[in-house]
């Protein structure tokens, strides 16, 4: 091995190229010139230093800026490609973007969605878990990991990186806005899929995390109506109109349903008549006006009310009755005594006999509905009412379209089949 | 060794006749007052030489990461500016300026820089070893413009080999200047190489060790304090300007189960075979470009140049270092039929590109190449074994180091590369794995690395580091023989001693003087001192009683050999009780082991 310390040359001035005379310790000429000083040359050393560093800064800051003007240049050129559905060039801009702006998240994730829009979702997908394996909490990745998934149909990826997403932090943006459309998202995925039970509760956890946000409240009221939780709905509609009591139509609009379709009449109505008077003009006029008029009819026939005087109960019930024997005839089953069938005929001979028994029942309680054997014996008005709801609810099918008090009627068998339950 | 080795604690920057000095510079500079208040300052803070080159070390560092800021960022103005902005150039920008740029880089090469051919390694290493650390400054300055210019216009280069000369060569520029003795001047080289190649792979530990393995070959304890210094500040340097982030964004990486190191090692034998290819490939086709008539040697670039525009009609990705693919290969970018395809059109440009005599260096196309075999056989073994836990990230990081192991043959920098590179120290059992069987498959398909095969094509016979490293080292323990003669002691007397010579036909006795060490007596001397009376006296109190150094048995033979003098025998003592001897070692013994020893390729050698 050749010793480094021990090579041994002529004894030649390395920097002028001049033999040094014997017992010489440096070369003489140039430990005379000035300019060949080690002092100098030190000190012109640490001057260019300063130089250097400063031109080195500016060229530094001109190739950043460049870079950046460059990245977001062909970011433009991506996202309007993009948009017009050129996705293949815009993948090629969004990959040059990323050249000269590797760190920006907004290209990463824009390539990604292009990727996505391609339909390349294996290449997607590789890119975007090279981006979750590099920052596992970046909230944003996982949304787009989430969606992938979803759409793929891998609903158990789908779950996990949405909730990733919603569990982490989200940069420059208010972090319960951005996790409630997450969530959201999440929410309308899963109704899509038809996973109801999961969907109802990602809204019952939004719920549970709400700001004091009467139009949030209302927002929320009317995704527990599409899951059918009227109950849940007519919660959020309230509390957003007790927030506000001018919290808006759609509050007033969803807390009349939701109290409709729970039984609850009486707060339908008053909602229902404050909506249509704050706002005659709504584009749901006439389906309010229908909702309205039948909640009346409702309220107007119920002959359970326990605040009602017996008279007026009692009128109810042989209302009732008469309108239940008025339905049987005109769907034609034989209701006078001399048994000649009214009305439409029966859909089917099966139906036909169905009715026929339950007219016979009506037959049966006849002598029954006055008011007379109403007083005297309070207990047939439950069967009488009972006989009403079995001959409504008996006629949905198979017949003519109900009238609106038998409409009335229905809803009235129904609300006590559930309270029944 | 120099006089001013010889008083290597004298004032260096007064130097010694600094009595005169003063005077000198207080005439001299009264029309430079701002210098002399400067110089004032500085001879403040007397120095000495050793004291210096620490300094000296730093400020080396700083300017080659300065120096390497601005060629990264004259590379990459020039591809802007040469082949546009696009990630695919137009394809008349990828057939005429590669090859134009080519025309013009071969014209500074042959007539204005003519020591700028190469990566830049060798030429480094040859400065050491053949030139007294002496790199000309226009080689810095024409590897900075010519490399600019090849690598920004798409030859497939990259510029990490050329940072190193760049930072060897203001390194031994400004150590000339300074006029720091010849042999701080020779070690100061590698000092600004690692300095140079820190900063252009922001991976400190790596060049460090580089610059060690392939450029000094060896571990001096005098340089390698300066080297880490250098190379940490250039290092600070280049981040504070172009950032800390590493070349590529690595994926994170986990083992599922120990069984999928047998993965890795499937990707260490695919590098190893891929790193002999190369290297076979640039034995085979530069030799004959280089032998080619010297006209030629102005067009070679031109069209080497415009072959690799042409891969790069199909495979931009070539062009140039590569870095962004390979980021892009390690986020599950490409296809790994396509990571194949990469792999195989990297190593014919940059063999074209190589051959052709442009300057460049190998360093980042060797990274391209194990990303995209990495990431190819990565994604294959995905393909068939689907539960593998390894993202492709982590293969193609794996991979880069396994070619760069096989490729360059320098183990260690590779290890420390990827581990310094992925910043996650859980990735080193595998890196270990690859790399080690890539490094004996290309020790065992091509003999001689790439840097010998290189130096040899260029005329050169400069140290084989990879055979230094390997070299047997003899020991005491190999020529020891046993001490067979009567053995003194310092507390018997002379006439004591005689009679237990008596039989003996020895002529040299070792004695042992207990706390003391050990002695030589000749019988001859004994019967003298006898004769003159002094048979009581104590073998101890003898006058000019020949001391004699003594050797263990695991220290290298040449120790003995320096021991020696004109000693007859040394006594091997037992280094845990230093009482016990082991025997005894004469020049006989040493030169015969030596004679023995000779075989292989030293025998070759002499043949």
């Amino acid at each position: 091995m050749s010793d480094l310390s021990t090579v041994e040359r002529d004894h030649i001035c390395p920097l002028c190229g001049q033999p040094i005379p014997a017992g010489e310790p440096d070369c003489p000429r140039c430990r005379r010139n000035f300019f060949l000083k080690a002092d100098t040359i030190l000190g012109l050393t640490l001057a260019g230093l300063l130089v250097l560093f400063v031109i080195t800064g500016f060229a530094a800051q001109a190739y950043h800026a460049k870079y950046a003007a460059l990245g977001q240049r062909w970011y433009e050129h991506g996202t309007g490609d993009l948009n017009a559905g050129h996705v293949d060039a815009a993948i090629v801009d969004f990959r040059t973007a990323l050249i000269y702006s590797r760190d920006d998240e907004n290209y990463d994730l824009s390539l990604a969605e292009a990727l996505i829009a391609a339909s390349r979702l294996d290449e997607a997908k590789a890119y975007l878990t090279s981006l979750w394996e590099r920052d596992p909490g970046n909230a944003e990745v996982n949304l787009e990991l989430g969606r992938l998934a979803a759409r793929q149909g891998n609903t158990d990826d789908a779950l996990r990186y949405y909730h990733s997403a919603m569990y982490e932090d989200w940069p420059g943006r208010d972090p319960a806005e951005a996790r409630r459309a997450v969530r959201l998202e999440l929410y309308r995925y899963l109704i899509q899929q038809g996973d109801q039970g999961q969907a109802e509760a990602e809204l019952i956890a939004m719920a549970a995390l709400l700001p004091p946000d009467p139009a949030l409240y209302t927002e929320v009221g009317q995704l527990f109506m599409e899951v059918g939780d009227h109950a849940r709905a007519a919660f959020e509609f309230e509390s957003a109109l007790k927030l506000n009591p001018k919290a808006g139509e759609a509050a007033l609009v969803g807390a009349g349903e939701a109290e409709y379709y729970l039984g609850n009449y009486e707060a339908a109505r008053r909602h229902l008549e404050r909506a249509l008077r704050e706002k005659p003009d709504t584009s749901r006029r006439a389906e309010l006006r229908d909702m309205l008029d039948l909640t009346d009819l409702v309220l107007g026939a119920d002959p359970f009310d326990p605040t009602l005087p017996l008279a007026e109960r009692d009128r109810r019930v042989i209302a009732a009755f008469q309108q239940a024997m008025r339905r049987l005839a005109a769907c034609g089953a034989p209701v006078s005594t001399t048994g000649a069938p009214g009305g439409a005929s029966p859909a089917s001979s099966s139906s036909g006999n169905a009715l026929a028994a339950v007219a016979d029942r009506g037959r049966a309680l006849q002598p029954e509905v006055s008011a007379e054997v109403l007083r005297r014996d309070p207990d047939s008005a439950t069967a009488i009412m009972t006989f009403v709801f079995d001959v409504e609810q008996s006629t949905i099918q198979g017949c003519i379209p109900p009238q609106p008090l038998d409409r009335a009627l229905l809803l009235l068998a129904s609300r006590r089949g559930s309270s029944e339950k | 060794m120099s006089e001013r080795t010889a008083t290597p604690e004298h004032d260096v920057l007064a130097g010694p006749n600094s009595s005169a000095v003063p005077n000198e510079v207080a005439a001299t500079t009264q029309s430079r007052s701002w210098i002399r208040r400067g110089l004032e300052l500085l001879r403040l803070v007397r120095m000495r030489e050793g004291q210096l080159f620490l300094v000296l070390a730093v400020l080396i560092g700083v300017f080659s990461g300065l120096l390497v800021v601005c060629f990264q960022i004259a590379i990459n103005t020039t591809r802007i500016w040469l082949l546009g902005s696009a990630l695919a150039p137009s394809p008349l920008r990828l057939i005429l300026v590669p090859a134009l740029a080519g025309l013009v880089v071969a014209f500074l090469v042959m007539r204005v820089f003519p020591d700028v051919r190469g990566s830049g390694v060798n030429q480094t290493k040859a400065a050491v070893y053949a030139s007294n650390g002496h790199i000309p400054f226009n080689t810095v300055v024409g590897k900075f413009i010519t490399c600019a210019l090849a690598i920004g216009s798409g030859q497939s280069l990259g510029p990490e080999d050329p940072s190193l000369q760049i930072g060897a060569g203001f390194a031994s520029w400004l150590g000339r200047r300074l006029r720091i003795s010849r042999d701080k001047v020779r070690l100061i080289a590698p000092v600004g190489a690692a300095a140079g190649l820190a900063a252009a792979f922001n991976a400190p530990i790596a060049s460090v060790l580089f610059v060690i393995e392939e450029v000094i070959g060896r571990w001096s304890a005098g340089v390698l304090g300066a080297i880490v210094l250098a190379a940490l500040s250039s290092v600070v340097v280049m981040r504070n300007f172009l950032g800390a982030e590493p070349l590529f964004r690595v994926t994170s990486y986990r083992l599922g189960h120990p069984s999928e190191l047998v993965a890795y090692a499937a990707l260490g034998v695919a590098g190893g075979f891929a790193a002999v290819i190369f290297t076979r490939l640039i034995s085979f086709v530069r030799p004959r470009l280089m032998r080619l008539p010297r006209r030629t040697h102005y067009f070679q670039p031109a069209i080497a140049g415009l072959a690799v525009g042409l891969i790069a009609l199909a495979f931009p990705q070539v062009l140039g270092a590569g870095y962004q693919t390979i980021d892009q290969a390690m986020h599950g970018q490409y296809t790994w039929q396509l990571l194949a395809l990469l792999a195989g059109v990297k190593i014919i440009a940059t063999v074209i590109s190589f051959s052709s005599g442009t300057p460049g260096g190998m360093f980042a196309p060797s990274l391209f190449i194990g990303a995209m075999l990495g990431g190819a056989v990565g994604g294959i073994e995905h393909h068939f074994f689907p539960g593998l836990t390894g993202s492709v990230g982590a293969y193609a990081l794996v991979g880069m180091g396994t070619v760069f192991a096989g490729f360059l043959r320098a183990p260690m920098t590779s290890v420390f590369m990827v581990l310094e590179l992925s910043g996650n120290y859980s990735i080193i059992v595998p890196v270990v794995i690859s790399n080690a069987i890539a490094y004996v498959i290309s020790r065992r398909y091509q003999k001689v690395p790439i840097f010998d095969m290189l130096s040899r094509q260029e005329g050169m016979d400069l140290p084989s580091l990879e055979a230094q490293r390997e070299e047997a080292t003899l020991r005491v323990e190999s020529a020891v023989r046993d001490y067979t003669a009567p053995l003194l002691h310092g507390v018997q007397s002379v006439a004591d001693a005689l009679r237990q010579l008596d039989a003996s036909a020895e002529q040299h006795f070792l004695i042992d003087q207990g706390s003391q060490g050990w002695s030589l007596i000749t019988k001859e001397r004994l019967q003298i001192l006898a004769r003159d009376g002094k048979g009581v006296t104590l073998l101890r109190d003898l006058p000019n009683a020949q001391r004699l150094p003594h050797v263990h048995p695991d220290q290298p033979l040449e120790v003995a050999l320096r021991r020696m003098g004109d000693h007859p025998l040394l006594p091997v003592i037992n280094r845990v009780h230093l009482d016990t001897l082991e025997g005894v070692v004469t020049l006989e013994d040493v030169l015969r082991v030596y004679r023995n020893s000779m075989g292989g390729r030293d025998a070759q050698i002499l043949k």
